[in-house]
């Protein structure tokens, strides 16, 4: 500073102090009462205490983990087109947890990119790598998967690049750079690290992207236990059952031959054996079907593609007509239970009007559909999927009443447990259902069915439990399939057996139900064989060239390589404990460099992401080399990677206590203040603006950790995020909204909308630095969010509860929003607002209530002193204006 | 160091663009690029010669790769002579104004990346978009409204969503961003005021606002903090301008029907509307999206269904703006993210076949601001599986774009992570032949 002709400047004032550190550190203002306490205590050793006190507060590993999440790329949704949900929150603890044990950057470090590899791994080490899975994933459509694949591994690269190494190494990616010290193949080294992933380019209809891991609480996980073992219990005792029951079901299978073919009242309106094609039951469609063993005779077998048979005119059953529907299907998804029609007369054409009978996730279900948008439908569930890979026997009627209620659904002869009324269970029908459209075995709607299908039956009538029955014991009677009377002996007919496995059943259902609320993370994991890495001609995932070794760059490991090096596969957990090798000579540097601009606004190197050749040059190169050397070795009075000392150790210094005032003269000759001759005034960030002004409204929710919130956003955010009609979003609880920005739901697709005005990261990549703007729409956000209006009303009150008279209530509130105490000019201008709101709300009360409400229902429940409404609406307006101020948003 | 520019490398042809985003991506068989050849072979594979070793997407794989022809009529228009569709004919009424493009190609198959590409210049997310770039080397010509403004709208058929980093800024300045303008009447978020708050308090609060930013500013020497001032400034501004500007309720009768523009309703056929208005304002980039053109199945229903609406409100603006003064330096493009396969999908035979996601060879018409008007580029063999002359890829296309604009593609650049990025990433070249 002083080379370059600056002297340092004073002191900051000791409010301005304060709120300065207190941001910094927290992300959070600092309550008048602790600005006052501070501004009183004149000990030489409060600066200190009041850093401890804050460094130790869990606030701090809350703004931390912000930091690190934008770095982590952490999302709620998966991205990409479908950009689906991403119950990935369990990470986020993982991390605000780190933050706040102050846990030692090297293991950090370590645990996040390799925890599964540790020996004797624990859960969380485990929960740590989910860092390398906080990419996008696309989750079905009709990609190739590979290319998906290798984005993924390419993220990591990158985003491990760009926050251990500080380099941008995927400019590699594609070919070699004449100036740029990693080569391709250099590129592919690094590649192979993270490349050995048992994952898929689509991840399909798993929870979460595989490999992961479900983080159960206590009360969930004991539930889990319990669930297995019964589970394991009951499979032992079926076994036992079934052996004790050979005799029972050799006299079975003697009635059963003697049973009589058909017992239903009256014959179907329609039957297809589905042994071959026929002129009444055509293959069309482009797509996989076969023909197979199936229950009796052969079957059709359809593969998920959009093949399928088709059945003309026939089964024309309008909505006031009763109808059942009966077939055997054999389910063969390869991975989760897939949706598909079984038999269905839908015209896409109109809207989808008419009726399928199929698979949800496996589930039997019934649909009548009459309109898509406004949706016209009634449609039932059942609650078990079908097993996989097992014949089955599957029914459904309808009485012609346009009523869920209705409905009857039957798996191998007999009625089901039904899944509880969603979304799409209405319970009547308004409309029609169409009549034009052919009859499909196999597809409609765009749901192809997997597996196999036979013996489909349709009649114009409901069938009695006994009829439907009667069905199953026919077929059974005639069958070809082998096991199959076996299996429906033991599920269904004998009474020890069937209990057993009803009771199986129950289980498997309670257990997937209680899974469906537990939190899964993917995480890292690596396959048992190495998958060969290739180097990626022109970054073509079609285009391998020959095979990569992991490996780091030669420019980086002349000094060390990683551990194991020599052996045949080094792997991540070498790499992670090469980067935190004392001796790296890059890791330590971008670490602190990152730090210091955490606290400073600017880093010693002002391209954080990047210390390579194109990159700036420091700043202060020894004081850079120093602190690095102390935050890897560590010194007498601080441990070895001790994150908060390095932070402890900053904001000690003379120079982030100056003053942020600049004198013309000192801006023109360092307008970025490289020189460091002031303390930079910076923009909050996007979660801080949002925190920041629901502490001063005091209505700050302080509950640490937890799943993600969604608060009150316009209506209509992300619509053209939306594949059909309407996005959803729908606000949580009242009682959740107020939580800190952090743990706002962060949807790939469609951003939390004042977010994105104030520049938060989209999450879409690794971000490093995110340029700042000051923007009309950000003045919209803070005259109009419904935050900022609430966060208004709550200044209002805490306002005129906490002093008497205009002038004390105007020092309050404006300290409130700024830590330092007004200027009697200030306060000269407020008043004069005050004073216009009061006389304007006075003549009207009803725009005063109108305001107060905020379009809510009623007023809630009023403060201690409950003055009338224009008194507070006056006061409302006048904390929105000074929520709106630039000196709120930013730190001095 | 990155400066923002304040104008064009050299004189524009065009200052400012109207881009007409068909999402979802629409035939261009059924619609510009007539093959009776295909027609001939409807239903029987494609040559092996064509089809063999060619990559599809997971749909069509293991399939029989079957001809689909188009089962519409094909016209010449105007006295350049474009042969358009049945299906087009306000846009052959003014064929004339327009350049064809029947050679564009994509590497990206899949909608997320492709739209990407066309939106942004590269297939991964992380890159800022074109409106983005514009306005990062022209700025705005107009402070009251937002210089790169995105209006979406969908057809009634399925829709591929939009992700918003298509008009996202990435790592240039948020304040480049596309701002989305949405029908109703809060069409900026956060625009309107709480009900119990008038203008007139507004105004009240503006001036205080003003006077302590004033002192604060003299105080602490921020030069943030006149910015700030400016900005909410201009919000209060905004809050008037922007509804006027959408207004169409201001729109004659004729103009109304010209479009088939209904106010108050969310449709194509408004937002072309509301873009002209932007236009006459100064809004820099204009992004239309109408979404709803992924035809994998019966598409000669759905296709013409959207068609109806598309060509009729795609050919008011162009007149509208030509009538009006704005069309000379107005560009306009319309186009999807990628082509349709000569192949059939949905495999039903007449009217239920559908086409899947094709890169090889697609159409695009461009018109108005130093357009080369009535030019057709490009063709594609007698299957329009492949181009056989004058292929332009993406990065040409925006290449071009820029270009019009008075920008060197080359020379438009941003230093980032240590790197300089442009739009057109290490390629690009300006279609000569598109520019009058």
């Amino acid at each position: 500073m002083r080379e370059h002709g600056f002297e340092p400047l004073p002191v900051a004032d000791r409010a301005t102090l304060i709120r300065r550190v207190s941001l910094d550190l927290t992300g959070l203002p600092p309550s008048p009462a602790a600005v006052e306490a501070f501004v009183n205590d004149t000990r030489p050793e409060a600066w200190g205490r009041l850093v401890d006190r804050l460094l130790a507060s869990p606030q701090c590993a809350e703004r931390l983990a912000v930091h690190w999440l934008d770095l982590a790329r952490y999302a709620d949704s998966n991205g990409y087109l479908e950009d689906s949900q991403r119950p990935g929150w369990g990470w986020r603890d993982w991390v605000i947890d780190a933050f706040d044990r102050n846990k030692p950057f090297d293991a950090f470090t370590v645990e996040q990119l390799a925890g599964d590899l540790l020996p004797t791994a624990t859960i969380a080490q485990r929960t740590a790598t989910a860092f390398l899975r906080q990419h996008a994933v696309a989750v079905e459509g009709v990609g190739q998967p590979g290319e998906y694949r290798h984005r993924y591994v390419a993220d990591r690269v990158a985003t491990t690049g760009a926050i251990w190494l500080g380099l941008t190494v995927g400019c590699a990616e594609c070919h070699d750079h004449k100036h740029d010290p990693i080569s391709q193949r250099e590129y592919y080294g690094l590649y192979a690290f993270f490349d050995n992933v048992p994952e898929r380019g689509l991840v399909g209809d798993a929870p979460v992207a595989p490999p992961f891991l479900r983080l159960p609480n206590a009360e969930q996980g004991a539930a889990l236990l319990d669930h297995q073992a019964a589970i394991d219990r009951l499979h032992e005792e079926l076994d036992r059952a079934v052996v004790a029951s050979r005799e029972a079901e050799q006299d079975w299978r003697r009635e059963l031959a003697r049973a009589t073919n058909s017992s239903a009242s009256v014959g179907p309106a329609a039957y297809f054996a589905l042994d071959r094609e026929t002129p009444q039951a055509r293959l069309r469609g482009v797509g996989i079907a076969d023909w197979v063993a199936g229950v009796r005779g052969k079957a059709v077998q359809l593969a998920g593609t959009d093949a399928f048979v088709d059945c003309g005119e026939i089964g024309d059953f309008g909505a006031r007509d009763a109808f059942t529907v009966s077939a055997w299907v054999r389910r063969e998804d390869k991975g989760a239970p897939t949706t598909g029609t079984i038999v269905g007369k839908v015209d896409e054409a109109r809207q989808n009007r008419g009726y399928t009978f199929g698979l949800d996730d496996g589930r039997p279900f019934l649909e009548l559909v009459s309109a898509r948008a406004p949706r016209d439908g009634i449609y039932l569930m059942a609650r078990d999927p079908l097993p996989n890979h097992r014949w089955h026997h599957v029914a459904a009627s309808y009485d012609g009443s346009k009523r869920v209620a209705g409905f009857r659904l039957y798996v191998d002869g007999v009625p089901v447990a039904l899944e509880p009324p969603n979304a799409r269970a209405r319970a009547e029908l308004a409309g029609e259902i169409d009549r034009v459209a052919p009859l499909r075995i196999g597809c409609s709607d765009g749901d192809p069915f997997t597996g196999a299908i036979d013996e489909v039956r349709l009649y114009g009538t409901v069938l009695a439990p006994a009829e439907i029955a009667a069905i199953v014991r026919s077929d059974l009677a005639m069958t070809t399939a082998e096991g199959l009377v076996h299996e429906h002996f033991v599920r269904q007919v004998y009474p020890a057996t069937a209990s057993i496995a009803r009771e199986l059943a129950d289980r498997r259902a309670a257990r997937r139900e209680l899974l469906e609320d537990v939190p899964a993370v993917s995480v890292m994991a690596e396959n048992e064989e190495r998958r060969p890495t290739h180097l990626l001609l022109r970054g073509d995932f079609t285009a391998p060239g020959e095979v990569v070794a992991p490996g780091v760059p030669a420019v980086l490991s002349a000094f060390a390589s990683p551990d194991g090096a020599r052996n045949a596969a080094p792997n991540r957990l070498a790499l992670a404990r090469w980067l935190v090798d004392p001796r790296h000579p890059l890791v330590g540097r971008v670490t602190v460099n990152r730090l210091w601009r955490l606290v400073f606004g600017r880093g010693l190197v002002r391209t954080p992401a990047d210390f390579g050749t194109r990159g700036d040059p420091p700043t202060h190169p020894a004081l850079l080399d120093f602190l690095a050397r102390e935050f890897v070795d560590g010194s007498a009075s601080q441990k070895a990677w001790d994150v908060k000392a390095l932070i402890k150790r900053l904001v000690m210094t003379a120079t982030y206590r100056q003053t942020s005032r600049m004198s013309a003269a000192a801006l023109r000759r360092d307008p970025d203040n490289r020189w460091l001759a002031r303390a930079n005034a910076l923009p909050l960030a996007a979660e801080f603006v949002r925190d920041n002004a629901l502490a001063i409204g005091g209505l700050l929710d302080r509950r640490v950790r937890g799943p993600s919130i969604r608060p009150w956003q316009p209506a209509g955010v992300g619509v053209a995020a939306s594949a059909r009609e309407g996005f959803g979003y729908r606000p949580s609880p009242v009682a959740d909204r107020n939580r800190r920005g952090l743990y706002v739901e962060r949807r790939r697709s469609a951003p939390f909308a004042s977010f994105v005005m104030f520049d938060a990261s989209a999450r879409e990549v690794c971000t490093v630095s995110q340029t700042r703007t000051n923007t009309p729409l950000q003045a919209l956000v803070l005259w109009n969010d419904r935050v900022h209006l609430e966060a208004a009303r709550g200044l209002a009150r805490r306002t005129l509860v906490a002093a008497g008279d205009d002038l004390e209530r105007l020092h309050f509130a404006f300290r409130c929003c700024v830590a330092r105490s007004p200027e009697a000019a200030e306060i000269r201008t407020l008043r004069q607002l005050l004073q216009s709101q009061r006389a304007h709300y006075r003549a009207d009360p009803k725009a005063a209530a109108a305001l107060l409400l905020l379009g809510e229902e009623r007023a809630e429940d009023g403060p201690d002193i409950a003055p009338d409404a224009p008194e507070l609406a006056a006061w409302m307006v006048v904390a929105n204006s000074l929520l709106s101020l630039h000196e709120t948003i930013t730190r001095t | 160091m990155n400066v923002e520019r304040s104008g064009p490398h050299f004189p524009p042809r065009a200052r400012r663009v109207i881009y007409l985003f068909q999402a979802g991506a629409p035939s261009q068989f059924e619609l510009f690029d007539d093959k009776p050849v295909l027609r001939e072979f409807d239903g029987r594979p494609l040559p092996a010669s064509l089809t063999r070793g060619v990559t599809v997407n997971d749909q069509l794989r293991d399939r029989k790769l079957l001809a689909a022809g188009a089962p519409f009529g094909f016209r010449r228009h105007g006295d350049c002579g474009h042969e358009l569709s049945e299906l087009l004919p306000n846009l052959g009424a003014v064929a004339d104004r327009i350049a064809i493009v029947r050679s564009m190609q994509t590497e990206q198959l899949n909608h997320d990346p492709a739209l990407n590409l066309m939106q942004t210049g590269h297939p991964a997310a992380g890159r800022p978009s074109l409106g983005a770039w514009v306005g990062h080397a022209l700025g705005s010509s107009n402070r009251k409204l937002p210089a790169f403004a995105v209006l979406v709208s969908r057809g009634r058929w399925f829709s591929n969503p939009l992700n918003a980093r298509l008009w996202g800024s990435a790592f240039l300045s948020g304040r480049h961003q596309g701002i989305e303008l949405r029908s109703g009447s809060d069409p900026v978020l956060f625009l309107r005021d709480p009900e119990g708050i008038a203008r007139e308090q507004r105004a009240a609060q503006l001036a205080t606002q003003r006077e302590l930013h004033a002192l604060h500013c003299a105080r602490s020497g921020d030069p943030e903090c006149s910015t700030r001032m400016a900005a909410q400034e201009l919000a209060y501004e905004m809050q008037a301008s922007v509804p006027e500007a959408l207004d169409l309720t201001r729109e004659s009768p004729a103009t109304l029907a010209l479009y088939g523009a209904k106010p108050g309703q969310s449709s194509f056929a408004n937002n072309c509307l509301m873009a002209r208005r932007l236009a006459e304002r100064g809004v820099r980039f204009i992004q239309l999206y109408h979404k709803g053109w992924d035809h994998h199945y019966q598409l000669p229903k759905t296709l013409t269904a959207m068609s109806r609406e598309v060509d009729r409100a795609s050919a008011a603006l162009l007149v509208d703006l030509e009538r009006r003064g704005l069309l000379h330096d107005t560009l306009v493009v319309w186009g999807g993210e990628f082509g349709r396969t000569p192949m059939n999908q949905g495999g039903q035979g007449g009217d239920r076949y559908g086409r899947d996601h094709w890169g090889k060879a697609f159409s695009v018409w461009l018109a108005g601001g130093g357009v080369r008007a009535g030019a057709a580029i490009g063709r594609t063999d007698d299957f329009g599986f492949d181009v056989v002359e004058r292929p332009v890829p993406v990065h040409d296309l925006h290449a071009t774009m820029l270009h019009l604009l008075g920008l060197d593609h080359e020379r438009l650049t941003f230093r980032h992570q240590g790197r300089d990025f442009r739009l057109t990433d290490v390629a690009g070249e300006v279609v000569a032949e598109l520019i009058a």
